[in-house]
């Protein structure tokens, strides 16, 4: 009996490992994140033709209220995008996965006062910067920093612990090589929404390349770990 | 151990969860909120025969529930572990510790 006991808390053991396995893969499956991307370049897009209209037609109305305006248009696309994109993930997100099949993680959700310090952090230092309060440097410095943070915060919570992980390490990165006065790129003193959005798409297609070559070792990883042999499940192996 | 205490345990193991492709269905789902069909048939690699013989069989037992819903025009199954689950796979991993101990 003993022997039976000791080869069945061998398999439990290594069920234990398949569990570690199946939490990882599920925590770093990235291509949703695309989505995102996609979402962010065409808000941009948009808002940078808005903001083109309205300065062509600025004189009519006057210098504030352009600003005004701008603004307005700004963050009525910032926060739809979150809704859009929060919506468009979760009933989309997984069919990236269809063939390899659809895991939920327990979630936290994000708690309110997190979701306002990151938009006050993240878009106060830009709107300085428009109203040539704060230098280009340091508004991207800070904006960069809220980013960063929020991510490894938001990926813990969110179980998305790889891709938040290294989406902050490299805000965070990019943040302190800002900091210590490297020339940013398409940027002049008084506008750093460019180089913001570049540096976050930049460092989104990243972390979304990269998780996914993780994935994909994780997968396997867990494929070799198959308790019950190869069966026809190894076709979805992509 | 004494070998009543060993009997003892023995006696109390849980054959439902005892059984190897009932273990590690409990244990993809211990490590999950929810899990389809198409997960546990990729990380298992038996046959969808035999998938759904023992998820019927856990089912049965009150240990998973099943969620069967359409998305779109496609059914689509899902699968979670109840509380009565839960605390027999934690009661069942307890027992094999004490079993076997390192």
């Amino acid at each position: 009996m003993s022997d039976e006991v000791e080869k069945r808390r061998a398999d439990v053991e290594k069920l234990d490992q398949m569990g570690r396995l199946v939490e990882k893969y599920a925590q770093s499956r990235s291509l949703p994140l695309l989505i995102s991307l996609a979402m962010m370049i065409f808000n941009v897009v948009l808002v940078l033709s808005v903001v083109k209209l309205v300065v062509a037609y600025g004189m009519r109305i006057g210098q504030s209220g352009v600003l005004i305006i701008v603004i307005l248009v700004f963050l009525w696309i910032f926060f739809s995008s979150i809704w859009v994109v929060g919506k468009l993930l979760a009933r989309y997100g997984s069919c990236f996965y269809k063939k390899e099949g659809i895991i939920k993680l327990q979630r936290e959700r994000i708690p309110i006062w997190a979701w306002i310090t990151f938009v006050i952090t993240f878009n106060g230092p830009v709107f300085l910067n428009i109203f040539w309060i704060m230098p280009a440097r340091w508004s991207l410095t800070i904006s960069l920093t809220s980013f960063g943070i929020f991510m490894l915060y938001a990926g813990k919570k969110d179980k998305k612990i790889t891709l938040g992980f290294v989406y902050g390490i490299l805000s965070l990165a990019e943040a302190a090589v800002t900091a210590m006065g490297v020339r940013i790129p398409f940027v002049n003193e008084h506008s750093c929404f460019m180089p913001l959005m570049i540096y976050l798409v930049g460092a989104g297609l990243i972390t979304a390349v990269v998780v996914h070559i993780y994935n994909r070792m994780i997968l396997r990883k867990l494929k070799k770990m198959r308790p019950f042999g190869e069966q026809e499940a190894s076709k979805s192996d992509s | 151990m004494s070998k009543r205490q060993v009997n003892q345990i023995h006696n109390s193991i849980n054959r439902i969860v005892h059984e190897p492709v009932r273990l590690a269905i409990l244990k993809i789902l211990t490590s999950a909120k929810e899990v389809d069909f198409n997960f546990l048939l990729m990380t298992l690699g038996v046959t969808k025969g035999n998938l759904a013989t023992h998820i019927n069989k856990l089912e049965s037992t009150g240990l998973i529930e099943v969620k069967k819903q359409f998305r779109g025009k496609m059914p689509h199954t899902s699968y979670r572990i109840t509380r009565t689950g839960r605390h027999q796979f934690q009661k069942y991993w307890e027992n094999m510790k004490a079993l076997a101990p390192k």
